[in-house]
Formats: structure tokens, C-alpha cells, sequence
């Protein structure tokens, strides 16, 4: 189980930076997108969502195109969206993906 | 116990030990995560609340890590010293003032007795570029050394400046530091 999730934490940086290609969004939203196209698979424990979104804000591949807060409230929707570098990085993410999932198959044998 | 939102929130930002600014942004865009599935919970007890976010979100403490990790742990750190910079300011600030508009001096011995004694300390106005008689000014002499006196008498380019038991001086005036306008005694 620790084994299946740290395999999905490496994917799940692709997976968000290919979302967020398609369209900016929020983080809750990000998580929900991605539990429901995935079927389940990356219910991606949110604790993992955030970190992972500020890690690539940091490291300029994501930023933030706009805030959204209810008046009177605290809360606070932030729209994330792919950078030029983080545009780049996905084609390169995408292109290794591809890379091992043919090896993976063709070991595997299926 | 208090909301478990809450409860857990404050848990996780605390372990995180953000700069202010994170912190604030953080706080925020998390509690509108939480805030929407706490509100899809099937109860509103605090302790089972707090236990669904456990279980959506990870043990804060490990949460709050891995947020601080993120963050950056070296860009948090020099944020957090950002909120030095005014103190920084005001002291180069102070230098510059030294420098360039009064320097403080102590005064050693009784050559300018009685309008300053022996171990005064005097703030010295470095524009001053006009003189007169009885002014007390500091000046530089050709060892490189200070020296305070009182003005005898003003020539073209120079100043005669008297000490109290030595022979009168000729200054000329670029040697001149400023004049004397504040003393602590």
C-alpha cells in the first residue's frame, strides 16, 4: 500500500500539470477532476495535492491567473494554471510516460 | 472541542511555519478545500469531522511538512527576516547621516573649558561652512587627528582657532570638520 502510493505520487504530477493544461483551476476542484476521471485511482490523499501545487508554483512551472474570495469570508479559491516552462515540462513528462509505458508492456508482456 | 476544520487547520499552518504572507494564502486556500467537504460530511461532530479530514488529507503534521517543504524552506527563512528590513534601513540611513551631515566626537581634555569640560561629547554639523568668532569647531589637523577649539578670528580661507593652553592654530578652512551645536554637557 505505501509502495502504491508513492507510485501514484510520481504520476500525479503529470496528471496535474496535464490538467491544468486544460484549463486553469481551483484545488478542490483539481482534486475532484482528477478522482473522477481516473475512476477512483488517484484519490490522490489531497495531502499530497497541495504540496505538490506549491512545489511547482515554486518552481515557476504553475502560477496563479486569479483569486476568487466570497466578501466577508476567509476562504479563498485559487486558479492555477501551466506556465511556458510548465508547458514544456509536461511535453517532456508526456513523452518519458510514453517511453515507459511501452517498456512496462512489453515486459510485462501485456 | 472546538470545530474540527478548525482544530485541524491550525495544525497543519502551525507545522508548516510559514512566512506571514504564505501563511495567510495558505490558511485560506485550505480552509476552502476543507470548508467543501466538511460540508458533504454526514455529521456535524467536530471529532468525526476531524477524523474524515485525517483520512482525506493525512495527519496534519506530515501535511503541514510537506507544505513547508514546498514553500521552500530557505525562501521562507529569508521571508521571514524581510521583516528586518526597516531596522536595516534606518541604519544605513544613521551612517549616511554620520557621514554626511552631523558625526559625534569626544572631547579628552579642557582646550575649549568652560563651553565644553573635559570628557564631553559633542555633535558636530558638517555643512557648517560659515564661521565667526566663538564658534567651537572641530577640525582636522596634518597628523590626520581631531581636534576641537574655539574660532579667535576668521581670514580669508582660514581660521584662527585658539586651544586653551597651546599656541593658536591657522586652519584652513577645508580642513575645517563643522562647528560644535550640541553638547551633552
Amino acid at each position: 500500500m505505501e509502495n502504491r502510493s508513492q507510485f501514484l505520487k510520481g504520476c500525479a504530477r503529470t496528471l496535474v500539470l496535464q490538467l491544468l493544461a486544460e484549463r486553469p483551476m481551483y484545488g478542490y476542484e483539481l482534486a475532484a477532476e482528477l478522482q473522477r476521471r481516473s475512476d477512483g485511482t488517484f484519490a490522490l490523499g489531497q495531502g499530497t495535492l497541495y504540496p505538490l501545487l506549491y512545489s511547482l508554483e515554486g518552481k515557476g512551472l504553475i502560477h496563479v491567473t486569479r483569486e476568487e474570495t466570497e466578501p466577508g469570508q476567509r476562504r479563498l479559491r485559487r486558479y492555477y494554471a501551466l506556465t511556458k516552462p510548465g508547458r514544456e515540462e509536461l511535453k517532456v513528462n508526456l513523452l518519458a510516460w510514453r517511453d515507459i509505458a511501452r517498456g512496462m508492456r512489453m515486459v510485462l508482456g501485456h | 472541542m472546538r470545530n474540527g476544520l478548525e482544530q485541524y487547520l491550525e495544525n497543519v499552518i502551525c507545522r508548516a511555519n510559514l512566512a506571514r504572507d504564505d501563511e495567510r494564502l495558505v490558511d485560506a486556500e485550505l480552509r476552502e478545500h476543507l470548508t467543501a467537504l466538511a460540508a458533504a460530511a454526514p455529521t456535524s461532530n467536530p471529532k468525526e469531522i476531524y477524523a474524515m479530514l485525517e483520512r482525506e488529507f493525512g495527519p496534519p503534521g506530515k501535511l503541514g511538512s510537506a507544505i513547508g517543504k514546498a514553500k521552500g524552506r530557505f525562501r521562507t527563512f529569508l521571508k521571514k527576516k524581510m521583516r528586518i528590513t526597516p531596522i536595516a534601513v534606518a541604519l544605513v540611513l544613521a551612517f549616511m547621516v554620520r557621514w554626511a551631515v552631523a558625526q559625534p566626537f569626544y572631547v579628552p581634555s579642557d582646550v575649549a573649558a568652560p563651553q565644553i569640560p573635559r570628557g564631553s561629547r559633542v555633535l558636530v554639523f558638517k555643512l557648517a561652512r560659515s564661521f565667526s568668532a566663538g564658534d567651537i569647531v572641530v577640525f582636522l589637523t596634518t597628523d590626520l587627528g581631531y581636534r576641537v577649539g574655539i574660532v579667535k578670528d576668521v581670514q580669508p580661507g582660514n581660521l584662527v582657532v585658539q586651544r586653551h593652553g597651546f599656541p593658536d592654530v591657522t586652519v584652513p578652512l577645508d580642513h575645517v570638520v563643522g562647528r560644535v551645536f550640541l553638547n551633552t554637557r
